[in-house]
């Protein structure tokens, strides 16, 4: 099972302009044909086709003589990238090979540090690979094994704990008081962009029961109709938050449109209910003193970025244990693979004996002439004991000298030594 | 034996609490878990032997009532602890219940001549009613604490991330399920002594002292705590404050046993 005979080629966002990055990006059904393509040519004989925003990376089994270098020409070619992009690759081959997907498995390697749906992505392409025949053994060993040490680094370091996003931040705090989201009411003040990604995130987190409210109604219907929400008039809002849950507030009212002496009155008609004010608006919207009142938690858009802040330093830290970990795991799925082609190479070496002792023992007897059963069997299991005795010693060594002294290059002395290559067989026989 | 058995336990148990809060391992929960099941079978046979023995529920001094404290607390775990989702409480209970061991160890032992309503079922049914409603009012008081902690990290603004606490929703549901529960309990384990009294014509033998204070501020405290969620007319944090200074105050009506 060898390591080498599978190449990584690939750019991402820290190499490649986006420009390149989307010109290169396949849907699934391209990336199926191209990989079909490849296959029928001979180029390879199966491959794993990441294609996400930030990266193209394309995992290919080569089989024996294949070239990665060729591989990037044939992607240049088949996007219709200009030469000059071909320099914008990278290219991987072995321990930097599965360092490198265990690492972009785990979020490592992601625009937004430790973000969990590359995760979601990777697992996406082995999927299409499998469905498409495009999946080798040396392959879907490779991407079981990256999945695993994905999962491990997000469970042992707690890399995503942490939001690093306001929107994240803003999603986080609203978990940590209430208990279940989807039953919750949010109300967005204001119809700008940056109340539209906050909701978006909501939104896609479950919550359903989105009111709007903006001095331009016709922005309201507009924002609306994304998240089929209900438009207040403007004039009434103070109204809508005794019944929200969540107010995300992002008008550009030149001073505060949400006072202490108000929300001490919505307050009193939630009874005292809590409520989460999230104030992205600059200036800011809401009174600093209502984050006082019990019961009310305000947070603008410092206190979000202090938030996401910690979060991504935190991450840098917890990238470093990652990285860690991702070493060892590199190692032992290295001397698994080891182990698996030794056995392979004693499982061979074991057939080729018994293939020898067969043909062997057929020929003595024809040459004997006519012996009993019993006799029969004697020569047989003597031929068998002389062939496993000579065997047993030399198998017990190399397996000590790969798995306790990790001596790699053991497995291949004892291959050349005990099985013949190609022709060797046929011209001793024929010496014979 | 028995009783050395059931302290060892929970020391385990606790220390796979404490894990629990700064790993999240479930194996970790369920080892916490089986410590404290075992903890609560060996300390079941304890009571069990020594009431069996004096013919007195043990809980008629200071040691025996921290020792039924930490029973109680356990027996609540065993048998609601599955409805909460959280499970980071153990972090907080395990402790809880290895100081009610230890401090039954630490007392020392006061002899006090039993009194003939000890040998009466009313005094079984008014011990067993006040230790598991006290027990409630334990975990109401490690939830409502958890609610301040929440509270107060989201206020100034601090990541409330540290042991993954339950949202503030969670905990003010749960500790007012449980001061609720206790609540109930509380009252009727206060009655079934009142109704003795009654019954027996026991009244001039009432004295007002520390452990009768105790157990009527802990009823108000407690008490005004509930008409407070009832009517919503205090919010959460106050309401949360007023369970943890009604369950503390369970402490003196434990004290008061010693001096009753």
């Amino acid at each position: 099972m060898a390591l080498n005979e599978i190449a990584l080629i690939g750019l991402n966002h820290k190499v490649a302009p986006v420009e390149v990055r989307e010109r290169l990006a396949f849907q699934d059904e391209e990336a199926l044909s191209f990989l079909k393509g490849l296959k029928e040519e001979g180029a390879v004989k199966g491959g794993v086709l990441l294609s996400t925003c930030n990266r193209v990376e394309f995992y290919a089994d080569l089989g024996q003589g294949g070239s990665a270098e060729s591989l990037v020409g044939t992607m240049v070619k088949a996007r219709g990238l200009a030469e000059s992009s071909r320099s914008l690759f990278y290219a991987k081959q072995g321990r930097n090979l599965i360092s490198h997907l265990f690492g972009v498995a785990a979020g490592l390697d992601s625009m937004v540090l430790g973000e969990p749906q590359i995760l979601g992505q990777v697992k996406d392409s082995y999927f299409l690979a499998r469905d498409g025949g495009a999946l080798t053994t040396q392959l879907n060993l490779l991407f079981q094994k990256a999945f695993h040490v994905a999962k491990k680094v997000r469970t042992e370091t707690g890399i995503g704990e942490r939001p690093v996003t306001i929107s994240y931040a803003a999603f986080n705090l609203a978990r940590s008081i209430f208990e279940d989201l989807a039953t919750k009411r949010i109300l967005i003040l204001g119809a700008g962009e940056m109340s539209r990604i906050l909701a978006t995130h909501f939104f896609e987190s479950g919550i359903r029961q989105v009111k709007v409210a903006n001095r331009t109604r016709e922005r309201a219907l507009a924002f609306a109709k994304t998240f089929d929400a209900e438009v207040v008039p403007w004039e009434t809002f103070p109204r809508a938050m005794v019944q929200s849950d969540i107010v995300i507030s992002s008008t550009g009212a030149p001073s505060c449109i949400i006072h202490e002496a108000m929300m001490k009155t919505v307050m009193q008609l939630r009874r005292n209910a809590s409520i989460l004010i999230i104030d992205i608006a600059v200036p800011r919207d809401v009174e600093a003193s209502v984050g006082k009142l019990d019961g009310a938690y305000l947070y603008n858009v410092d206190d979000l970025q202090e938030v996401a802040d910690e979060g991504l330093e935190q991450r840098k830290r917890k990238a470093e244990e990652a990285e860690e970990l991702i070493a060892s795991e590199v190692e032992v799925y290295e001397r698994y693979l080891e182990h698996q082609e030794l056995s392979g190479i004693i499982e061979g070496v074991v057939a080729w004996a018994n293939e020898i002792q067969e043909t062997e023992t057929g020929e003595a007897l024809r040459r004997m002439g006519e012996l009993t059963p019993k006799q029969q069997d004697v020569l047989r299991k003597a031929i068998h004991r002389v062939a496993h005795k000579i065997l047993h010693n030399p198998i017990t060594q190399v397996k000590r000298l790969v798995v306790e002294e990790d001596v790699s290059q053991a497995s291949d002395i004892f291959r050349d030594l005990f099985r013949p290559r190609e022709g060797q067989q046929e011209d001793e026989g024929d010496g014979q | 034996m028995a009783a050395n058995l059931t302290l060892l336990f929970y020391v385990a148990s606790m220390a796979f609490g404490l894990l629990y809060g700064g790993f999240r391992k479930r194996a970790l929960f369920l080892l916490c878990s089986f410590s404290m099941a075992a903890g609560f079978a060996a300390q079941t046979i304890d009571l069990a032997s020594r009431w069996s023995a004096r013919l007195i529920i043990p809980a008629t001094n200071l040691n025996e009532i921290c020792e039924a404290t930490s029973w109680g607390l356990v027996a609540i775990f065993l048998f609601a602890g599955f409805l909460l989702k959280n499970r980071v409480f153990v972090f907080f209970l395990t402790p809880l219940v290895v100081f009610f061991q230890m401090a039954a160890r630490i007392i020392p032992v006061v002899s006090k001549e039993p009194k003939p309503f000890y040998f009466t079922p009313w005094f079984s049914i008014h011990i067993s009613l006040l230790i598991i409603g006290i027990g409630f009012f334990l975990y109401s008081f490690i939830y409502s604490s958890i609610f301040i902690m929440q509270d107060h990290s989201l206020r100034h603004h601090r990541q409330p991330i540290a042991l993954k606490l339950p949202s503030l929703e969670e905990s003010v549901r749960w500790a007012t399920r449980f001061l609720i529960a206790g609540y109930v309990l509380y009252t009727a384990g206060l009655l079934s002594s009142a109704v003795y009294g009654i019954v027996h014509g026991a009244e001039d033998k009432w004295h007002p002292g520390l452990l009768e204070a105790a157990s009527l501020a802990v009823w108000l405290i407690l008490g005004f705590a509930i008409y407070g969620w009832a009517t919503a007319k205090l919010n959460p944090r106050t309401r949360s404050w007023l369970r943890i200074a009604g369950a503390a105050s369970t402490l003196f009506i434990i004290l008061g046993i010693l001096w009753h």
